[in-house]
């Protein structure tokens, strides 16, 4: 495999991470620590999972892989059980479904797809 | 001869005092005809722009600016305060970015400087697919009738403060917003009057319902709905932006319309500009503009 495709695997797997962060940052800026505290937890029992060698390095993308196509899906079944329910759904969350919301979800889950696929040798751990 | 001058007399004051009332009456009328025909979609809001209801963020944001301009037409100082606060519960912050919204807050001073408020709050969004007419362009409506009335009063005892609230649908999200401010603040505040559904009474007889009057409010409303021969019902609970006002206890009182001659139309597409007895409006408006007149003009 050359370098180049090694750089854009990883380039991807960085890229991964910037809905959830973009999305923990707007809530931070709300005083809400909720997603932060989330994210965090799942960052900190895995790290500990993978300091002690109880997951691979490779499986740690595997699952990382799996919590975007996990979130990717919520999200869209979450846009159609809004769209179909509407009038039980506040206001705000209702017009939050909308065509950079429905990409967003999308781009999330293809990204998990895409990772998912990949070789543990193609992200050069 | 004199008995004959001095009957006319008075019955020319009498006439004159008549027709002024009922002056008074038509150009609250039109106004409120003006206002709620704009934030329902009757007429345009702005440039070609027609609001189908005011739930979604621009909607909202067009129906903010529009209130903040009939504030300052008004002579009223204006903020727009804009927030974002974290959705509902856990799961949709995981989901969903934070609401967003904004709460307009005109001011007027009084007459001498004081830390004393008076504060009156409607909300302006609406459920959505709804015009939202009754609930609760009604209450914004009364408001900026007031704000007119109020610039007037020659000693204010109180600055005073209208509040257009947004999201009151979503759980009042802009009231506990604004609460929470006023408390941070420390605000010293006399009263709050919340109006919402203010606009539809089928039998004509005027009547309305007050929501936990505190006790100071309560004798003033009653009195002068006793002057004016209107008809009151008073209930307990909270069912508006009065909920957050009564948990941080404030002196607060919901008036609204008659229990039992309430708008059919609620949270519907039917909740539209011709459902809304404007005589209604305009009779409740000068009454809440006497009970003010009490209270703010001889600091009862």
């Amino acid at each position: 495999m050359n370098k180049d495709r090694f750089k854009n695997n990883q380039a991807v797997l960085l890229v991964s991470f910037l809905p959830l962060l973009i999305h923990v940052i707007r809530h931070l800026m709300t005083y809400s620590y909720f997603p932060l505290l989330f994210t965090l937890l799942l960052v900190i029992v895995f790290t500990i999972l993978w300091k002690l060698r109880i997951i691979t390095s490779a499986l740690l993308v595997k699952i990382w892989s799996i919590v975007l196509i996990g979130y990717g899906i919520i999200r869209l079944v979450l846009s159609v059980l809004v769209l179909l329910t509407g009038n039980s759904v506040p206001s705000d969350v209702y017009f939050q479904i909308d065509i950079w919301y429905f990409s967003m979800s999308v781009f999330v889950l293809f990204s998990g797809i895409w990772i998912f696929r990949r070789k543990k040798s193609e992200f050069y751990i | 001869m004199l008995k004959t001058i001095i009957t006319c007399y008075l019955l020319l004051s009498i006439s004159f005092g008549i027709a002024q009332e009922k002056d008074t009456s038509i150009s609250i009328i039109n106004y409120q005809k003006e206002v709620i025909a704009k934030l329902t979609g009757k007429n345009t809001i702005s440039k070609n722009r027609f609001l189908r209801q005011r739930a979604s963020y621009e909607e909202r944001f067009l129906s903010a600016e529009y209130l903040a301009s009939e504030l300052k037409r008004s002579g009223w100082s204006f903020e727009l305060q804009k927030y974002r606060t974290p959705q509902s519960n856990y799961f949709l912050d995981l989901f969903f970015n934070p609401n967003k919204g904004i709460n307009v807050v005109g001011k007027l001073l009084a007459s001498k400087p004081t830390k004393k408020y008076l504060i009156l709050g409607a909300h302006y969004d609406s459920e959505r697919n709804s015009p939202g007419a009754v609930d609760n362009a009604s209450g914004v409506a009364l408001c900026l009738a007031l704000a007119k009335e109020l610039q007037q009063f020659k000693h204010r005892q109180y600055n005073i403060i209208i509040a257009f609230f947004d999201q009151e649908e979503d759980d009042e999200v802009g009231s506990n917003v604004f609460v929470e401010k006023i408390q941070n603040e420390n605000f010293e505040v006399h009263s709050v009057h919340i109006f919402d559904l203010i606009g539809y009474d089928s039998d004509n007889d005027f009547a309305l319902t007050l929501q936990s009057p505190a006790p100071l409010l309560e004798d003033v409303y009653l009195r002068k709905a006793k002057e004016e021969n209107i008809s009151i019902q008073i209930i307990g609970g909270a069912a508006s932006d009065n909920k957050p006002f009564l948990e941080a206890k404030y002196a607060t009182i919901h008036p609204f319309e008659e229990l039992d001659d309430r708008t059919p139309y609620y949270h519907s597409p039917q909740d539209s500009y011709e459902t809304v007895n404007f005589e209604f409006l305009a009779n409740t408006t000068q009454y809440i503009g006497n009970v003010l007149s009490e209270i703010i003009e001889n600091n009862e």
